[in-house]
């Protein structure tokens, strides 16, 4: 008896759990918008009741709200991965900073075309010297907990993410600045040691954001509180909701956002963290979400035919490099460096392993980035390289580490690049990391040979896109020099660019010193990548900036 | 049990730290200096004498059943753990239930129509299942069953139908297993004298088997199946990572890929304690189902 | 012990063990892959290591497959001179999909590169002037139903000078790709008006950016350029109202010519008037990558284009070595142990037996993660994964095998008379446990296998360029869903071994195993 009893038990449990699983996972992906809306609605009723005794003028108000919220919806985005912080003092991804941008908002910030516009700044001077940037603020602005915006937010801000103590990964980014001083309730001016006409760039980045003073406070009295996952507290037409690890990050709108004629079009935007990238295509493509990026090229080509879904595709600012220890004599003639640079076939690079979704970097930074200068490519010639080969100091070639970071599409980079490089004798072995040990492994400098780097200026200006790659002061562990790559005379011309205010002379020596870096071939350059983004096809006002990065704060459904 | 689990979290914890590869630069990419990064280890703790920080993580896990946030998603990994184990929970579910189901049944018909075509069918079809890589089986059902005929979706988790293509691939081997734990099981209560009294009875060949043969036979079957549960759970962690099911075993491999030593030291301790839960159940269960293991 | 008396136990086996066909079968399957493995790069078609195209000319296949051309192309002047390409101002080049081909200008020409297979045009344009070449890519999609387009537009240049009042007829060349022409400003017209007609309402999505410019070249026109100096009427009269240059442009979508009319005496400036591609098509190969099965690459090539079945051949060695040495490792270090605990018994024999249960507690891949987590990814760190959980095995069937022939009255009457126990192990105990270790052992070799491309597949594998089949297929698992040869083919790599060397064991099992009767 009791043998039968636990079989049939065992039976029962089984399709017990398997009913609850198929309840629980059914419910899943329409929870969220399903019960959001139902949860809004019973708010608004109830908001209508209490409100029915009230001024007139209190229920036009609701009326508005009403009849915006209808035209809304909800939006859901498809990333690549789980944000790693909601403070953008302690972030550097860019799937954080995506999420971020819905809910904070800096002085500045750059548009569409890579212009720096006023956001909480209505104005900013630079001194003639360009060692000050005066900001004049905008007066009327509130963050999502009721406090004012004004030249106090500021400094408290700049002063907390500057102060190494507090261990912000933005510390250092700010270390430029020298001094915040209030000149008044709304003014604000920025002072550096050494004169910088980047200072505004700098400003303009996503992580210049600004969030309540409040929240910086709460740090300060309690060490403990956690900033990364609750002091998302700004400015910005969205405000958080709820973070839900590897589930979602919602924010919602924000109605006394300070812009009126930009205020959320849409009443909820879902986050949620798709790792692997064939699962986000087809959640697209199932309708479970409204937008998704970045998608793998393969995927892309398919749905550029889907009627539904609209596809961007277009340049970004990271441009993929191959990296070489100059601390290793193999790279120290230049022969053999320009010869590694002939070797690589970026045509073939672009049509294989990115299926034509890149193009071929012509300089250290990409097109999009300001100051950028093209330079006549390195032509894929095997014949000339190994010419130039055999008239160096490696004729007989050489053996070579390359390292990679262990992603699809770096690891395929990297085996392209070796196929190509075996041609004209070096023989690389390729060798993947996680990208974590990898920096790793840079930063220490020590077996560092060949690897493959991708760098893009989240200041969108030459000198941030230059600078840590090839000043004689970025070698490890400064990062991010890991070439050991040493050149005094870009090192005189980095500043005295920096130190230029006339924007067209600071464009004319930047222009020179992409020509040199070029030539000098200290990296064999490789590609620009594009950002693919696509969405369903009723989403509109999807805004794409130069660096590729997706800005969501006008989204609405058609 | 005790004694074991400690050692095991001495060994959690060293196999984490002394692996090479540097949480910090993996939180924040190469975008931070080295002053930054500097304060951040210290922050952190990592500056601290192993000891120390040995006996920081058993206080805050024994005293405050705390096992840290993720470093890389700052998240409260205790929370995620849980959360991740009902997605790996009803994965292995179902698979066990498929495995049962489809190993079972060929297991009788192989015992009952013994060195038929269809026991000899059987049979070469379970080395089989056993030889083929879950993964690559994983990736050719995606193929046919999500890509050709677009009945079920490729990957991910959300509706019901995600689980069916991760689940079938993961119950398949232990399917395999199953059907020759019946098939021997079956074959020997066949032997038995009761059947063949039963049978002398008159009794129609399915009620034997139904009535008696059945119940006799599938209790070592159940004993078998729940030892099987942790490899199912082994044989998860591939099969998430194929079909992306945000389960344990994927959060283990991300853990592992970024150095996430808070995740990486909870999961051990987790499926440390789960394998050694199963055995002394199962070490129980025979014990209780078969007197004479206790004289031995 | 019994049938020793008739026969050698050697011979029995082996009758026993060649009675079972599938077994035998699979034996031979084994030598096989043995040989494989041993032999196999010899005689593998290609080189795994690069592309195939890189190949062809070695191998003496005379295989048309262009991926990329350069395109001549001059400029004419309205005083019929021709320049280079070099010297043409502002040359912008921009093909309509860019994912099907690429064009881009170098310091010997234009060059276009093909990316994907299909069909696209490539426009080139100086100032008011461009033309259109057609590019075919042939791969998977079919170029059958690709329509001819008109590549470039000649207007006839009149030498003469003009003057107030004059009427001119323009006569022009519209060549297409076929090589025909349209001569009458109706028949372009309709032509245009076809052809870029219909994709004017797109471009409609919802994207925003700073790049997207709208231009529009979608219509026709015929249309002065120096509208107070000329102008043309619908059937393409021109009149001359003043003195001084006149331009007119005829254009039909991307396509655009010039003519220059000199009205009055006064001598003008010789101006580009078109752009002459010396080919109107260029047809290219997309033979990057991913080639389907063929008679040339029977099992296709992958995502760096390299010959899927050289590769499988050669990583058919590394895959024996994980499963071979791993599993020796394991055996002979699980044998000893075994052995040792099972004879002295005692505390050794607890200590041994407590860490087998906890290590048989977890499963083997999780155990192989573990240690390769620690150790770091590598051939030889996946061997020593595989072996640690390989041990344990061992040790226990060798423990119980010990166990029972410690009671055996030859090894009692080994110890009565006093020999030593190193030797009644090795001489008289070891060779008892055997044949058991023997069926394991081949059992364990596709067990090790498995595990060691599960370990490669999920990432943790060494060198990932490697022709190894566990890493063939983690490369190939991204595009699984787009391309299947792929990931079949090494994966039926590794199941048609592991399967091979399990029939085998099984067969041994039955053939040692002395319950079951001839």
């Amino acid at each position: 008896m009791l043998s039968r009893k636990g079989i049939w038990l065992l039976i029962v449990l089984s399709f017990m759990f398997i009913l609850a699983a198929c309840q629980s996972n059914d419910e899943t992906p329409n929870d969220e918008s399903n019960n959001g809306v139902t949860e809004e609605e019973v708010n608004e009723t109830e908001n209508d009741n209490t409100n029915a005794g009230n001024t007139n003028d209190n229920e036009e108000v609701n009326n508005e709200t009403d009849a915006s919220s209808e035209s809304g919806g909800e939006v859901t985005v498809g990333i690549e991965a789980e944000p790693t912080s909601m403070d953008p003092h302690n972030t550097t991804d860019g799937n954080s900073a995506t999420v971020q941008s819905t809910m904070f908002e800096g002085l500045l910030r750059f548009d569409e075309d890579m212009n720096i516009v006023n956001v909480l700044a209505e104005d900013y001077d630079y001194s003639d010297d360009a060692t000050e940037v005066t900001f004049t603020l905008r007066e009327g602005v509130t963050f999502h907990d009721g406090t004012e915006f004004d030249a106090n937010v500021v400094k408290e801000n700049l002063d907390f993410v500057r102060d190494s103590e507090n261990g912000l990964a933005r510390s250092s980014f700010f270390s430029f600045i020298d001094e915040v001083e209030v000149e008044d309730d709304f003014t604000v001016t920025i002072r550096s040691e050494e004169p910088n006409s980047a200072m505004a760039s700098y400003m303009a980045h996503s992580s210049a954001a600004m969030k309540s003073v409040d929240e910086i406070e709460k740090k300060q009295e309690d060490e403990d509180y956690n900033l990364d996952r609750e002091g998302a507290v700004g400015t910005g037409p969205f405000q958080f909701v709820e973070w839900r690890d590897s589930e979602h990050v919602i924010v919602e709108k924000f109605d006394d956002y300070w812009n009126e004629e930009e205020l959320a079009r849409v009443d909820q935007i879902t986050f949620r963290p798709v790792q692997e990238a064939s699962t986000r295509v087809n959640m697209l493509q199932t309708g479970e979400v409204d937008l998704i990026f970045p998608i793998p090229t393969l995927n892309a080509a398919e749905l550029e035919e889907e009627e539904e879904i609209d596809l961007f595709t277009g340049p970004t600012t990271d441009v993929f490099y191959i990296g070489m220890n100059f601390e290793n004599d193999k790279y120290e003639d230049l022969d053999v460096r320009q010869a590694m640079n002939h070797a690589v076939n970026k045509d073939g690079l672009i049509a294989q392993v990115l299926d034509g979704y890149g193009t071929i970097a012509d300089s250290a930074i990409a097109p999009n980035v300001y100051g950028y200068s093209g330079q006549p490519i390195y032509e894929y010639d095997v014949e000339g390289a190994q010419e130039l080969m055999d008239g160096s100091e490696q004729s007989d070639g050489f053996e070579a580490t390359l390292w990679t970071r262990n992603s699809t599409e770096f690891i395929s980079v990297a085996e392209y690049v070796a196929i190509q490089l075996e041609e004209i004798g070096i023989d690389v072995e390729v060798q993947a990391y996680e990208s974590g040990t990898l920096f790793d492994m840079l930063d220490a400098g020590e077996d560092t040979d060949m690897w493959i780097g991708r760098w893009s200026p989240g200041t969108g200006e030459a000198d941030y896109g230059l600078r840590p790659n090839f000043a004689s002061d970025r070698v490890p562990p400064n990062f991010n020099n890991s070439g050991f790559y040493i050149n005094e005379e870009l090192d005189e011309m980095f500043d005295e660019a920096l130190a230029t205010p006339d924007e067209d002379e600071a464009m004319e020596i930047y222009a020179e010193i992409q020509q040199k870096i070029y030539e000098d071939a200290p990296w064999v350059f490789l590609h620009i990548p594009d950002a693919i983004i696509a969405k369903n096809r009723d989403l509109v006002g999807i805004y794409v900036l130069p660096s590729g990065a997706v800005n969501l704060n006008l989204a609405e459904f058609q | 049990m005790i004694p074991i689990l400690f050692i095991i979290t001495i060994i959690a914890f060293l196999f984490v730290h002394l692996t090479p590869g540097d949480p910090i630069r993996i939180m924040y990419g190469a975008e931070i200096d080295q002053e930054t990064y500097e304060q951040m280890r210290e922050r952190e703790g990592f500056n601290d004498p192993l000891v120390v920080q040995y006996g920081r993580y058993m206080y805050n896990m024994a005293i405050q059943g705390d096992f840290g946030q993720s470093y890389r998603t700052r998240s409260d990994v205790s929370e995620e753990v849980l959360r991740r184990f009902g997605y790996t929970f009803i994965l292995t579910i179902l698979s066990m239930f498929w495995a049962i189901l489809i190993g079972v049944t060929v297991g009788i018909i192989s015992a009952t129509k013994r060195n038929s075509i269809l026991d000899r069918l059987g049979m070469i079809s379970t080395i089989t299942a056993l030889s083929i890589p879950e993964f690559w089986f994983g990736l050719m059902m995606m193929q046919i069953f999500a890509v050709q005929f677009g009945w079920f979706p490729t990957s991910g988790s959300g509706t019901w139908l995600h689980l069916i293509l991760p689940s079938l691939t993961l119950g398949f081997g232990v399917a395999a297993t199953i059907v020759r734990f019946t098939r021997s099981s079956v074959l020997e209560v066949l032997r038995e004298d009761y059947v063949r009294t039963a049978r002398a009875k008159g009794q129609k060949e399915s009620v034997v088997i139904w009535s008696h043969v059945l119940r006799n036979a599938l209790i070592p079957v159940v004993t078998m199946a729940g030892l099987q549960f942790g490899f199912l759970i082994g044989g998860a962690v591939v099969v998430e990572q194929v079909f992306a099911w945000p389960g344990l075993g994927s959060y283990l491999i991300d853990g592992i890929l970024t150095r996430d030593y808070p995740v990486i030291q909870a999961l051990i301790l987790l499926f440390s304690f789960q394998f050694l839960l199963i055995n002394l159940l199962v070490d129980i269960s025979y014990g209780f189902l078969n007197p004479q293991i206790r004289y031995e | 012990m019994d049938k020793q008396k008739k026969n050698s136990p050697f011979r029995i086996f082996l009758r026993k063990f060649l009675k079972q066909r599938l077994a035998v079968f699979a034996f031979g399957l084994v030598i096989m892959i043995l040989l494989v493995g041993i032999f196999g790069p010899l005689f593998a078609p290609y080189d795994p290591h690069r592309p195939v195209t890189a190949q062809y000319a070695d191998k003496g296949i005379d295989v048309d497959q262009l991926t990329s051309s350069t395109v001549q192309l001059e400029g004419r002047l309205s005083n019929g001179e021709v320049v280079d390409q070099s010297e043409l101002p502002q040359l912008q080049t921009e093909t309509e999909n860019r994912r099907i081909a690429s064009i881009r200008r170098t310091q010997s020409g234009v060059q276009i590169s093909a990316n994907t297979s299909g069909a696209t045009e490539a426009v080139i344009e100086s100032g008011d002037v461009s033309s259109v070449a057609e590019i075919l890519v042939e791969g998977e999609v079919p170029l059958d139903d690709v329509e001819p387009i008109v590549s470039q537009i000649i207007i006839a240049q009149p030498e003469e000078a003009f003057s107030i009042g004059d009427e001119y007829q323009i006569n022009f060349e519209a060549l297409k790709t076929d090589g025909s022409e349209i001569t009458t400003i109706e028949e372009l017209r309709a032509y245009t008006e076809e052809k870029y007609g219909a994709d004017e309402e797109e471009d409609t999505s919802g994207f925003q950016s700073g790049s997207s410019e709208n231009e529009d070249s979608a219509s026709f026109q015929l249309r002065s350029l120096t509208e107070d100096v000329v102008t043309v009427n619908e059937q393409g009269v021109v009149q001359f109202e003043e003195e001084g240059e006149g331009i007119v442009q005829i254009q039909s979508g991307d396509v655009s010519s010039v003519v220059q009319f000199q009205v009055g005496n006064e001598q003008v400036e010789p101006i580009l008037t078109g752009i002459y591609l010396e080919s109107t098509t260029v047809e290219l190969t997309d033979a990057y990558k991913h080639q389907t099965p063929s008679s040339m690459h029977i099992f296709g090539t992958d995502h760096q284009n390299r010959d899927i079945l050289s590769r499988v051949i050669h990583g058919t060695k590394e895959t024996l070595l994980i499963g071979f040495v791993s599993v020796a490792i394991g055996t002979v270090i699980g044998t000893v142990l075994g052995l040792l605990a099972g004879y002295y018994g005692g505390w050794l024999d607890s200590l041994v037996t407590r860490m087998t249960d906890v290590l048989l507690a977890f499963p083997g891949i999780l155990l192989a993660i573990a240690v390769i987590a620690f150790l770091g990814a590598g051939l030889t760190n996946i061997i020593f994964a595989v072996a640690v959980f390989t041990i344990p095995v061992f040790i226990r069937i060798v423990r119980a095998s010990t166990l029972s022939l410690k009671e055996m009255t030859y090894v009692e009457a080994a110890k009565s008379i006093g020999v030593p126990n190193t030797v009644i192990i090795f001489r008289h105990i070891f060779p008892g446990t055997l044949s058991v270790v023997m069926v394991y052992l081949t059992m364990r070799i596709g067990v090790a296998i498995l595990i060691g491309a599960a370990l490669s597949f999920l990432g943790l594998g060494g060198d990932i360029t490697a022709p190894e089949w566990g890493s063939m297929l983690s490369a190939a698992k991204d595009n699984s869903s787009n391309i299947f040869h792929a990931t079949f083919f090494p994966g039926l790599a590794i199941v048609i071994t592991v399967l091979s060397f399990n029939i085998f064991g099984d067969g041994l099992r039955d053939a040692l195993d002395p319950k079951l009767k001839e």
